[in-house]
């Protein structure tokens, strides 16, 4: 392999890990913005998605799922898309139903009671993935220690799309990777441009008291955002499982602080921003695992965010300061 | 100033209580707005009158009394009309320090008044009319609202509320921090308004300008209502001459 | 209550004094229930109560919230090992491996806080949660200095004059630590009542008005960060003794910062008394309680071991979790602070 290609191999682990990063990221930046809450459970409701993605997988069958005979070639990426659809709605509805039992209550109180409530329902739900990780089925691994590790079986095999003969690999899970992903960003800009409910959300987001006095409903407006911001998060963490083909019950905590880094790396707040910074956050990765040292890439990442909080907190396409009347 | 046009009743405040955490702010506070007047609630700093119309506009809770709007109960203790549900109902409030969405362009900021409408036709023509009353709006109308000046920002709130198809519009100190030539410009717009059939409750610290315009007007005192006349008689009441309008 | 009522000079509040006292009867009941084995948990209160106690100098006294408490026990934990240890030249021996763990954790807290403390608090809470990590994983990777996941060891246990102290005197080492424990919080208290205890509550209630009556908030609060962190590095010294290993980094990890901010919670924020109290709840819920109604269900055979339910240990991070949702939502001054508020 020539030094290019290994380059570009790391360009493309890159851009496929940074794209679910992003995914996570938007779920960070959409509720920071219209509720100035760092929503530490979010990493947590990912990895929940990711254990609802695994159980219907086995509830499916886990032996029909992998053999491509059963299924058919089409049915693969059906069953994605189910997957992606299903763990979307799932932990769209679960960050809903957090926002109401405990971040709403708490709206008022000082912005810290909201963080270490944050991470007390962040530890709550750890303890639920632990839980189902342990529940006696096939695809779980039977009797395996609910704290281990699970398989997450190859949805997408195939050869190299890049032809037998090149060193350079992009495998069929990077590709679904950018059909799942692009559709999801571009319908959410428009989604926040175009509809009245994504014009509520940015009028929310800026001034609430004004966005009230313009007849918008912003408990609802606020609802929405925890759906969508969940529904991004469940969609990533299939990708995510099938991209790593495992998936564990604490996998939400560095998987929720790279995205959140890359949500401040981008301007927390920014929906480009988040996508921007995912990106680049799974870039840095991947080039601090090829070039520095796998085992320093979590101390380069936080070492991102610290220098990003500490210089530049406003991250690259943040605003300066959000501007209070 | 002509008594006009004086209906029914628009909106009734009667003994309104309210106040934030241990704090009580208003202490039975009443009056009232008919349809078609220009009426003013002046007071000084931390009187409650910008309270008063959070109250109205459902975002301050109200502990004691009740508000109607057009003949029906819209707040009291026990809850009301949710805040965004009122605005429908033509209860439109351009708020103290102006509440502009900044990363939102001028059009953008002027749509926002018309979120809960589906009237295209309406929406285009209240649209016109008010690039008509502040030509100003039509040429900035891809200026993000935060870089606006502190002036444009007020037209373009008043611009946004008008949007919103008021019946009644309440506005919080709309010539604060403005220079006098453009608070002239801003009154003015007003009077237009009014003469339309708007019907308006301004608040103002510039009790001169603001009883000169208007129809009736309430002196609030520490969240009480000191003084309710008609305004031609407000200007000239002694108490109102210390108090407001700094002569001895 | 305090040393300034002139009703006399006291070493302890009354509140502190009882908890203090309780602890010290504690090997009584070990004598009576040896099957409990308390010895061992209860110098873990007391260590995990001194950080909790440099944690809430951070959280409580100055409204900063710290994620990465852990790091500077790591920190402390790992300087203690490399000064005392016989595989390295220094071995300076427990006390000044002690005292000199506290100075290294201060500069760590110094290092951290210079420049940071000027973020909005939900971002320095992220920066230190990230520091947590950072100290973690290198002290993980720099194996040549820190052995890696192997740990630094043996390490000394504490000694006085010639007598020494180890796993077959419990009591004695129990009653070292507990010492340390009072002469801490003996100076918390005055630490509480002093200028710069004011400073500190002036500026967690308002940085503004604080830098008005002529404070300087950015100091103030960076005193604090090294004070709480050389507490901190205190606590995981003498963990480490105990152990007479450093163990692995990450037993240093973000769960141990979670702990310390439950104690500082659930005990009561701000109040010297309620951590102590907060260090007994958790620490005993999470050591004691635990593990023993895991031993009790397997002995009774309650569930399989392949259940998780079964395990009341599974529970841990449901129990953490619990406690800070619930007393944010209805007693976020903690039990004892708050009682004290009802009365006033
Ligand atoms: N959000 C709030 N929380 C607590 N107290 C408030 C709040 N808003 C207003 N107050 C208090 O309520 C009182 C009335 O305030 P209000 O804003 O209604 O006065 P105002 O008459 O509009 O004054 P101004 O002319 O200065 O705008 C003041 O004492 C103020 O400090
Ligand atoms: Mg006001």
């Amino acid at each position: 392999m020539t030094e290019t290609e290994v380059f570009m191999q790391q360009v493309i682990y890159g851009l496929s890990n940074g794209m679910i990063i992003a995914m996570v990221a938007l779920g960070y930046t959409m509720v920071y913005g219209i509720v100035e809450l760092i929503n530490f459970a979010h990493g947590d409701v990912f990895t929940l998605g990711g254990f609802l993605a695994l159980t219907i997988v086995g509830a499916l069958g886990a032996a029909a799922v992998l053999d491509p005979g059963t299924l058919g070639e089409g049915s693969h990426w059906l069953l994605l898309f189910g997957l992606v659809i299903g763990a979307g709605l799932f932990c769209g509805g679960l960050n809903v139903a957090i926002d109401r039992i405990v971040y709403k209550p708490l709206r008022r109180a000082p912005k810290l009671t909201q963080l270490v409530a944050a991470i007390g329902v962040s530890f709550i739900l750890v303890n639920l993935a632990l839980f189902w990780g342990g529940a006696p089925m096939e695809v779980f691994g039977g009797g395996n220690a609910a704290a281990a590790s699970k398989d997450f079986p190859e949805l997408l095999e195939g050869s190299n799309l890049l032809g037998e003969e090149s060193n350079v690999v992009l495998r069929l899970e990077d590709l679904a990777i950018f059909i799942v992903t692009i559709p999801l960003m571009v319908g959410l800009t428009l989604f926040v441009k175009k509809t009245r409910l994504g014009r509520g959300m940015r009028a929310t987001a800026q001034n609430p008291i004004a966005a009230k006095l313009m007849g918008i409903d912003t408990d609802r407006v606020i609802a929405a955002t925890f759906m969508i911001g969940g529904f991004l998060g469940g969609a990533a963490s299939v990708m995510w499982s099938v991209y790593n083909n495992t998936i564990s019950f604490q996998m939400g905590f560095r998987a929720g602080m790279d995205a959140f880094t890359a949500a401040v790396l981008g301007g927390i707040g920014s929906l480009p921003g988040a996508m921007i910074g995912g990106v680049l956050i799974g870039l840095i990765r991947a080039m601090s695992d090829q070039y520095i040292e796998t085992r320093w890439t979590n101390v380069v990442v936080f070492g991102v965010l610290i220098l990003i909080l500490v210089f530049r907190p406003s991250g690259l396409l943040g605003l300066k300061q959000r501007e209070k009347v | 100033m002509t008594h006009s046009a004086q209906g029914a009743p628009l909106l009734s405040v009667e003994g309104l209580v309210a106040g934030y955490g241990s704090v009580e702010v208003l202490h039975e506070v009443s009056l009232e707005v008919r349809e078609g007047e220009i009426v003013t609630l002046i007071g000084g700093n931390g009187a409650g009158k910008s309270t008063t119309l959070m109250c109205i506009s459902g975002i301050v809770p109200v502990r004691g009394g009740e508000i109607r709007f057009a003949g029906e109960r819209i707040c009291s203790a026990e809850g009301g009309v949710r805040a965004d549900r009122l605005v429908g109902r033509g209860l439109v409030q351009v708020p103290e320090g102006r509440r502009i969405f900044p990363r939102m362009t001028v059009l953008e900021n002027l749509m926002m008044g018309a979120y809960g409408r589906d009237d295209r036709d309406g929406i285009a023509r209240d649209l016109e009319q008010v690039y008509t009353l502040f030509d100003i709006l039509r040429t900035r109308s891809g200026q993000l609202g935060g870089t606006l000046s502190g002036g444009e920002q007020q037209m373009l709130a008043i611009g946004r509320a008008i949007l919103s198809k008021p019946r009644l519009l309440m506005m919080d100190e709309p010539s604060m921090g403005i220079a006098p030539l453009l608070v002239a410009r801003i009154f003015e717009a007003v009077r237009e308004l009014n003469r339309t059939g708007l019907t308006i409750l301004l608040v103002e610290q510039n009790a001169r300008a603001a009883l000169k315009l208007a129809h009736r007007g309430y002196v609030l005192e520490t969240g009480r209502v000191i003084l309710a006349d008609d305004a031609s008689r407000l200007l000239v009441d002694p108490r109102v001459r210390e108090a407001y309008l700094g002569e001895a | 209550m305090s040393i300034a009522t002139g009703r006399g000079f006291s070493l302890f509040s009354r509140g502190q004094l009882a908890v203090l006292a309780l602890l010290a009867a504690t090997p009584l009941i070990d004598l009576a229930f040896p099957s409990l084995q308390l010895s061992a948990p209860m110098r873990t209160v007391v260590t995990s109560a001194i950080m909790a106690l440099g944690l809430n100098i951070v959280v409580g006294w100055t409204g900063l919230l710290n994620l990465g408490i852990a790091a500077f026990a790591a920190i402390g934990a790992y300087a203690f090992g490399i000064l005392t240890c016989e595989i390295y030249p220094f071995q300076v021996g427990f006390w000044w491996g002690v005292v000199l763990a506290g100075a290294f954790g201060a500069f760590g807290g110094w290092l951290l806080g210079a420049p940071t403390l000027r973020l909005r608090g939900d971002y320095l809470a992220i920066v230190t949660l990230g520091f947590g990590e950072i100290v973690q994983d290198g002290l993980k990777n720099l194996e040549a200095i820190t052995k890696g996941t192997q740990g630094i060891n043996p390490l000394p246990a504490p000694s006085l004059g010639g007598m020494p102290f180890s796993g077959e005197t419990p009591v004695r080492w129990f009653y070292v630590y507990l010492a340390f424990l009072a002469v801490i919080v003996f100076l918390c208290r005055n630490l509480e009542f002093s200028r710069l205890g004011r400073q500190w509550f002036a500026v967690r209630e308002d940085e503004l008005a604080a830098r008005c009556m002529a404070i300087e908030p950015d100091k103030a609060k960076l005193k604090a960060f090294a004070i709480g962190a050389a507490l901190a590095a205190i606590a995981g010294a003498l963990g480490a003794s105990l152990l007479s290993s450093t163990g692995e980094p990450a037993n240093y990890d973000f769960q141990v910062s979670i702990l310390a901010l439950c104690i500082v919670i659930v005990g009561g924020i701000g109040s010297i008394t309620g951590i102590l109290v907060g260090a007994i709840v958790m620490v005993g819920l999470n050591n004691v309680v635990l593990p023993i109604a895991t031993q009790a269900m397997q002995r009774a055979g309650i569930g399989s071991t392949g259940n998780v339910l079964s395990s009341p240990d599974n529970y841990k991070y449901l129990i953490f979790g619990l406690a800070l949702v619930l007393m944010m939502r209805y007693r976020p001054d903690g039990i004892v602070h708050s009682r004290k508020a009802v009365r006033k």
